[in-house]
């Protein structure tokens, strides 16, 4: 397979691991996040410092990976009990420029320089590269879509369900908001490290820049894109707007310009996003399934 | 008597900075019983009540769900104890399907666990005790729509609904009856007595003098955050405090049955 088709299957995958986290928050929890790129970044540079100062493998460092992403990500979920909605999303705003800040300033991470020289992962003794590093991030995009599916189905996501509609009509069925919202804010940024940690081996070099504020953008336009609250919604949303800038690689200088119009239209027409409740995808479906009669 | 009742209210009060919205109130409700909680505008009714649901904290004063004191405590802990209630104005779960509804306050024991809540919730026995609950309130035929399209009367009964999937000992109804028809009203007094007669406490706020004295076997009336009076309806009916509270002074008259 043609390595640039390849690169960009990665990054479609990484992507979507990613915003599937999100979306655990964002649309199964209903708590805004615009610093989701802060915990990608986390991901990214604790993998890169173990790989580089410790010399740990990808295997070895995942979990400590996994935990550290966790738990700032339950600190960072502590806000969301006291501050909602745009008040949180201007406060999560806030956490991924004091991270950014942070892996720029603070000379342990590199500073501005970033940090290179991360090694690639390694299967049983063979570096995995091209084809077969596009196989490990599928690998972890099936176990990330299956923590979402499970999330729909398991008593703590329609927990979630609930606080996202109204938080004080779910605390009265006994659902406690601080438990579940502090659940997803983990789940959810522990897969962003996750994908953090496989973009850092990818890149073998990564600097702040790559887990700015215009990256959580970029997350959330994905997730709106594709559907918020589904499970698959992801996966299109990081696939569309990992594709749509390639084919319109010579309109580059005009491409925030075709994402704020996607977003836009998507806004407009699809307010649920493409897979969503009133997604086109799922009255088509629902009709098909009907055997083509479009009834009420 | 004391130990027996199965919610008390010792001295209850509750301050808003300088605004006394319930002062010095006592009372208690037994099992199978319904109390009626009323009073004009602004007595203080539904503070009385997000004080037992645990939506505020009482300034002073104690209040004790079978035997055990409750205020202060969490709302999701209330809501485990056994306490059910709905809302004055319907906060249903709109993006959910009126199943849904019931479904997720079926899992009250799974959230409080510590790791029973990942088990999955979307199985049939589930769905047969939810859709139980919604033939009872007469739901059954609305159960696949999202709450968020049901008119009002049905919201009203989807919240009753999703209260009794709780089991509640104690059953708290905020002004269930407002906005409601005729034959509406009747249906859901039917539906109240019948939940009363299972063995739940109800208490309920109401403002159609008529449903209230109707339905409850005991009143307690509120004005300006104090208790005026209590007892059974007749008595309330006549009691010269109410009929002032209610109407003002020297038109005892024209008193409304």
């Amino acid at each position: 397979m043609d390595s640039y088709i390849i690169t960009i299957g990665i990054f479609i995958a990484i992507n979507s691991i990613v915003v599937s986290g999100l979306n655990i928050i964002v649309g199964y929890a209903g708590q805004i996040s615009l610093g989701h790129a802060a915990f990608f970044g986390i991901g990214a540079y604790t993998a890169a410092i173990l790989a580089t100062k410790a010399g740990l493998s990808f295997w070895l460092s995942l979990p400590v990976v996994i935990v550290i992403t966790g738990t700032i990500g339950l600190l960072m979920g502590l806000p969301s009990l006291r501050v909602r909605e745009d008040f949180l999303a201007i406060t999560t705003i806030g956490i991924n420029f004091i991270v950014e800040a942070f892996f720029m300033y603070v000379p342990f991470f590199g500073g501005a320089l970033g940090i290179g020289g991360i090694p690639r992962i390694e299967f049983f003794g063979t570096p995995l590269h091209g084809f077969a590093f596009l196989v490990l991030c599928l690998v972890f995009l099936v176990i990330a879509l299956f923590i979402s599916w499970w999330f729909t189905k398991a008593w703590c996501g329609l927990a979630c369900f609930t606080l996202r509609d109204d938080e004080v009509a779910a605390s009265t069925i006994g659902v406690s908001p601080v438990k579940f919202k502090l659940l997803a804010f983990v789940i959810g940024t522990a897969m962003a490290g996750i994908g953090g940690a496989l973009y850092a081996h990818y890149m073998r070099f990564i600097s702040a820049s790559d887990f700015g504020f215009p990256v959580s953008v970029m997350m959330l336009s994905m997730l709106v894109v594709g559907g918020m609250g589904t499970v698959w919604g992801p996966i299109l949303g990081a696939a569309i707007l990992g594709i749509l800038p390639e084919v319109f690689r010579p309109l580059i200088d005009y491409r925030m310009l075709l994402y704020a119009t996607l977003l836009l239209l998507v806004i407009r027409l699809q307010p649920g996003g493409i897979l969503g409740d009133n997604g086109f995808v799922k009255s088509r479906l629902k009709a098909f399934s009907r055997g083509g009669k479009n009834e009420k | 008597m004391k130990n027996n009742s199965l919610l008390r209210l010792e001295n209850v009060s509750k301050q808003f900075g300088g605004l006394h919205a319930v002062e010095d109130v006592s009372f208690s409700l037994n099992k199978k019983e319904i109390l009626g909680l009323i009073g004009p505008n602004g007595a203080g009714k539904t503070t009385c009540f997000n004080m037992i649901s645990g939506a505020l904290k009482p300034t002073t004063g104690k209040i004790f769900f079978k035997g055990i004191r409750i205020d202060g405590l969490p709302i999701h802990k209330i809501a485990s104890m056994g306490i059910g209630r709905t809302f004055q104005i319907v906060r249903p779960f709109y993006s959910l399907t009126a199943l849904e509804n019931i479904q997720a306050a079926l899992g009250i024991e799974k959230y409080q666990s510590k790791f029973q809540f990942w088990q999955k919730w979307d199985n049939q026995n589930i769905k047969k005790m939810a859709l139980e609950i919604l033939e009872k309130v007469g739901l059954a035929d609305f159960a696949h729509y999202k709450a968020g399209l049901l008119p009002l009367g049905n919201l009203r009964r989807l919240e009753i609904a999703r209260a009794l999937a709780l089991k509640p000992e104690l059953l708290l109804l905020d002004e269930s009856f407002s906005g409601l028809r005729q034959e509406e009203i009747n249906k859901l007094s039917e539906l109240i007595l019948q939940i009363k007669e299972s063995g739940v406490g109800i208490l309920l706020i109401e403002h159609n003098m008529r449903v209230a004295m109707g339905l409850s076997d005991r009143m307690v009336v509120l004005d300006h955050g104090k208790l005026i009076a209590s007892g059974p309806p007749e008595k309330i009916k006549n009691d010269p405090h109410v009929i002032e509270a209610y109407l003002g002074k020297g038109e005892k008259k024209y008193v409304a049955s």
